[in-house]
């Protein structure tokens, strides 16, 4: 059987699709900024906390790391209002997921980084008498920050790619976006090529951007 | 503990079916990434071209994107796939661009050497791959292979989004039907983390056995 | 006490290995002392315990009068809290072997660091201070040069103002120029010389023995933990009285 082409209903929905994968974008950018914050915190309290918040972020770490993330979503999008707590809609429900999962890969990305750090300039900023607070601060964080960029990006690009769960609880982005033309068009071939390529595309923007932006903070050692 | 007791064998059978399509991903999908990435490693440039397309492009597309493509777009074309087929099929297709890039990577790290003495003691290509390089490679494998199975587990879950009843599919029934959100999601928590537990467990244990260095 | 530094009975142990195992040493304000002895001789874990980069677990070391790292209660030590510990350490200057500079701010910044976080000096006194210092290393011209486009020589020599722009009490000198290539020695000992004719009080790790010789008010020579031989340069170096220090200063001579 020949598959007769045809890509008119794609391109008539194309604003839907484009919509989506801002949307899809927008997901990432805010599950990262708050996983990082999440990492962030749960980096330096893994690597210099008591012992007992060692062991909470390793749970945490190790928990989420062995569990798909849909179940994540399931959990704050139905189980979260069955137990009382109703305060985020569907939306919001899976940034807060997506940010909870991104968090505890974050967490030892930035622990590596941390431990990355050389000794000889967390010394050089004991010697000037900086401070603890102080040398995480304008030591610590951006050497690390410079050192993780690359993984920091490559976690980007996987949550972008993890955005297209968010359709699992009818979050307008890209894949709900296919989802639905596909529905009411059955263009299935055409929508999917088209979706997969915007994808596709998309990380590799993504992937360019960053290169330069890592270039542009090089230390150059 | 009644509604446990009562969910169980549906539990049970979700579990098995998760089980059934990680395994079958996994051979299948450990397979193309042997294809790909010897293709990457050792093949002629138009293969080394298709199997770097390849494994590039799976890196840009999500996985729920391949299911669903192959989920609608096979039977368009006219080739009829189950549900669960369609899943392994896509699961396959992304797990073995992991693969191919691990086992690249891994036999990458071998220095040169190895492949000229063993074609200097007379062996044949697929015998110094199979007595030479791949048992030296294997310690760099086996833990970024690990490493792809568990992911092929949690990724199994997304097959529950074309309807096939797995273990995720299973405890969303459970709950919609029970409203026992805490206790099942925390029942499918300790299963998922008690299966990936357990690979990465093994994977410890085989890279301590196949580490030389 | 009269010294800028006091060192009392030091013992500092890694584990159950002693790297120090008593040493005394007094340094008045506007000496320089120049300490020498063969790798392994505890020289530089003694200046990282003056600044307290090194717990020590036994006797007393005393910068301008105040007790380095702990407060001693009923004869027992007990370590300070880190913000006190790092206002005592703004007191001691360190330049150390592989200068660690910190990469992603500029020769500027590097210097100005310190004085807005620490000094709490406005910024454009900080700027100001930072300036003339590194004008008076020489580095003029590298204001706003990150550590990787300097020589080893010029980022050395930033990590002086660095540290010296903090106006220490004394200035410690951990190897400061072994890590150079040779022919960028001289404009670090330069202004190692420099500091010390302004009346610093310094304290140096070097194997440089024209600069012991020459910028030197006296020479401790160390060895296994202890301080063996000391006294001005020209007597240590001509007149060696113990057999260590002979067969140091002997195999100086052969390689030099």
């Amino acid at each position: 059987m020949m598959y007769q082409f045809n890509w008119r209903p794609v391109f008539d929905s194309f604003d839907l699709l484009l919509k989506g994968l801002l949307l899809g974008i927008g997901i990432a950018v805010l599950a990262l900024a708050i996983g990082s914050l999440l990492g962030l915190v749960a980096a330096f309290g893994r690597s210099s906390g008591p012992r007992p918040i060692r062991l909470l972020v390793g749970g945490y770490v190790e928990g989420v790391r062995n569990i798909p993330l849909l179940l994540i979503i399931y959990f704050v999008y139905f189980g979260l209002p069955l137990i009382g707590i109703r305060v985020l809609d569907n939306l919001w429900s899976f940034v807060f997921a997506l940010a909870i999962y991104s968090g505890a890969y974050l967490t030892e990305i930035f622990r590596a980084g941390i431990e990355a750090v050389s000794k000889g300039h967390v010394e050089a900023g004991k010697a000037i008498g900086l401070n603890r607070w102080q040398r995480i601060r304008f030591v610590m964080i951006p050497l690390m920050f410079r050192i993780v960029l690359p993984s920091l990006g490559n976690t980007f690009i996987s949550l972008f790619k993890d955005t297209s769960l968010a359709s699992a609880i009818a979050v307008p982005e890209l894949t709900y976006g296919a989802i639905r033309i596909n529905v009411n068009t059955w263009r299935v071939i055409e929508v999917y090529l088209v979706v997969g390529l915007l994808y596709l595309a998309t990380c590799y923007a993504i992937a360019g951007g960053l290169r330069l932006l890592e270039r542009r903070f090089a230390m150059g050692r | 503990m009644d509604v446990v007791i009562a969910s169980g064998p549906l539990i049970l059978r979700g579990l098995l079916i998760t089980v059934e399509v990680s395994v079958a991903v996994l051979l299948l999908g450990t397979l193309i990434g042997l294809a790909g990435g010897l293709s990457l490693l050792y093949g002629a440039w138009p293969l080394r071209l298709i199997a770097r397309v390849y494994v590039d492009s799976m890196r840009g597309i999500p996985q729920l994107v391949l299911i669903f493509a192959i989920f609608y777009g096979f039977p368009a074309l006219g080739l009829q796939v189950s549900a669960i087929v369609a899943g392994i099929l896509a699961l396959s297709v992304f797990c073995g661009a992991h693969v191919s890039e691990v086992i690249r990577g891994g036999v990458g790290s071998i220095p040169c050497g190895q492949m000229d003495a063993a074609q200097g003691i007379g062996l044949k290509f697929v015998q110094r791959l199979r007595y030479v390089i791949f048992p030296q490679a294997l310690g760099r494998i086996l833990p970024a292979w690990v490493n792809t199975a568990v992911e092929v587990v949690k990724a199994s879950s997304l097959v529950s989004l074309v309807s096939v009843v797995d273990l995720m599919m299973s405890i969303q029934q459970i709950v919609g039907r029970t409203r026992e959100a805490l206790l099942f999601y925390a029942v499918a928590a300790l299963l998922y983390f008690g299966i990936n537990y357990t690979i990465s467990a093994i994977g410890v244990r085989l890279e301590k056995r196949y580490a030389h260095t | 006490m009269t010294g800028v530094v006091v060192i009392q009975g030091l013992v500092k142990r890694f584990g159950t290995l002693e790297i120090l195992c008593g040493v005394d040493l007094e340094v008045p304000k506007g000496e320089v002392v120049v300490i020498v002895g063969p790798s392994g001789s505890g020289k530089t874990t003694l200046l990282r315990c003056i600044n307290f980069l090194e717990e020590y677990q036994g006797g007393r070391i005393h910068v301008d009068g105040q007790l380095v790292g702990y407060r001693e209660i009923g004869g027992r030590l007990v370590k300070l809290p880190d913000g006190i510990i790092a206002g005592m350490r703004a007191d001691v200057g360190m330049v150390f072997q592989s200068f660690n500079l910190f990469p992603h701010m500029t020769a500027l910044e590097n210097v100005m660091l310190g004085l807005t976080q620490v000094r709490k000096l406005p910024r454009h006194e900080a700027e100001k201070r930072a300036t003339s210092w590194l004008e008076r290393v020489g580095l003029k011209e590298k204001l706003h040069a990150r550590p990787a486009q300097l020589s080893g020589g010029q980022q050395q020599r930033v990590a002086i103002a660095r540290a010296v722009a903090m106006e220490p009490k004394v200035m410690l000198f951990d190897e400061a120029t072994s890590a150079l290539d040779p022919e960028l020695v001289g404009e670090v000992l330069g202004v190692m010389e420099d500091l010390a004719h302004s009346g610093m009080t310094m304290l140096v790790v070097t194997h440089e023995m024209r600069f012991a010789r020459e910028v030197g008010h006296r020479i401790v020579f160390m060895d296994k933990g202890v301080i063996v031989e000391q006294g001005p340069p020209r007597e240590i170096f001509e007149q060696p009285r113990s057999e260590r220090l002979k067969a140091f200063l002997g195999h100086f001579n052969k390689t030099m």
